[in-house]
């Protein structure tokens, strides 16, 4: 893929990669950093893509192998960074009250182990049985006994 | 909070656009935070190593030691450079497979292959600078003393080396079997 198109998609699909750097990364140096990773990896192997699967379900694949793979800055040197508990636009009540319910549902899937919390994501876009076991390369099976397993803990977690 | 309000709440974009223009600099190898880091810390052991090996043989006397001492010794810092290299080229590519247990497999085994490595250069390089430098000195209690030392520092430097390599395959390969099963 050539230059050009490869950053419009990048661009499309930014979404993805900022939810995956919020899920395995704590601070916002650390997902900036996590951000930018994923970019060079997915520059790296975009021409090992030929197309078979949605572009997004690349860039997922990419995204949740770099951040389970790549290195992390040593833990106990984390500062603890209060903005990022912070909504970054908050301006109304009901934007307030959005952002305050999705990053609940951020901390209790960061709650899960870090597989489960690549199927979660991939489960709550959408992704069909398939195309997360595609992803994962396991069974169609497999995957749906992993998220009732995962359903049931995300709800003990929000004490549904 | 259901499904689908998960689901619902999952697709809010709420990110801060990043410009086509700062994605395009997140592609080149320069602007990579962990790879820069990694670039700059190899560059500065291979300069090192690099003048070490152009300047011992006057410096510490190379002439004066039998050619197989020096052999082992230029053997251990030309395997280190090129190690150094290798390990850079390995931090660059992450992704190792068409699925996430392919890639995890391919790339623990590369680990794995490179815990070994990086075990046996250091101690080649190592054993290299101990030969080099101990050789042909009178072997006096407060030099003995002096090379063991040297070597249980090394020792414990392998093990520290040893011990980091495991536990991050052993982390890495508890995700894969996760992935799997």
């Amino acid at each position: 893929m050539e230059e050009k198109p490869f950053l419009q998609l990048i661009s499309d699909n930014q979404r993805i990669i900022d939810k995956i750097c919020r899920l395995y990364r704590d601070t916002k140096e650390d997902r900036r950093d996590l951000f930018q990773e994923i970019v060079f990896q997915l520059w790296q192997s975009i021409d090992s893509f030929r197309g078979q699967s949605k572009p997004s379900t690349f860039i997922y694949r990419v995204a949740i192998n770099t951040a389970l793979t790549s290195f992390r800055k040593d833990k106990t040197k984390k500062l603890i960074d209060y903005t990022d508990q912070l909504p970054e636009m908050a301006n109304e009540p009901e934007d307030r009250d959005l952002e305050a319910r999705t990053q609940a549902l951020i901390a209790a899937v960061k709650k899960l182990s870090e597989p489960d919390r690549a199927i979660m994501a991939l489960l709550l876009d959408d992704l069909s049985y398939r195309e997360i076991a595609e992803i994962t390369g396991t069974s169609e099976n497999n995957i749906a006994v992993k998220i009732s397993r995962i359903k049931d803990r995300i709800r003990k977690i929000l004490k549904i | 909070m259901e499904l689908q309000e998960m689901k619902a709440l999952w697709k809010v974009d709420n990110t801060t656009p990043i410009s086509i223009t700062e994605i395009e600099k997140m592609t080149l190898e320069n602007s990579h935070p962990m790879l820069r880091k990694i670039k700059r810390q190899l560059l500065l052991e291979m300069i090192l190593w690099i003048i070490i090996l152009f300047g011992y043989h006057n410096a510490f006397d190379g002439a004066k030691r039998p050619g197989a001492i020096n052999l082992i010794f230029v053997a251990g810092l030309v395997q280190a450079v090129a190690y150094n290299f290798a390990g850079y080229c390995a931090a660059r590519n992450l992704i190792a497979g068409s699925d996430l247990s392919t890639s995890f497999h391919n790339y623990l085994k590369k680990l794995r292959r490179f815990r070994w490595t990086a075990i046996c250069s250091r101690a080649v390089l190592m054993l290299g600078v101990i030969l080099f430098f101990s050789y042909g000195l009178e072997m006096q209690t407060k030099r003995i003393v002096g090379i063991a030392g040297i070597t249980t520092m090394f020792g414990i430097q392998l093990l520290l080396i040893s011990m980091s390599w495991n536990k991050r395959i052993e982390k890495l390969g508890g995700i894969a079997e996760s992935l799997k099963n």
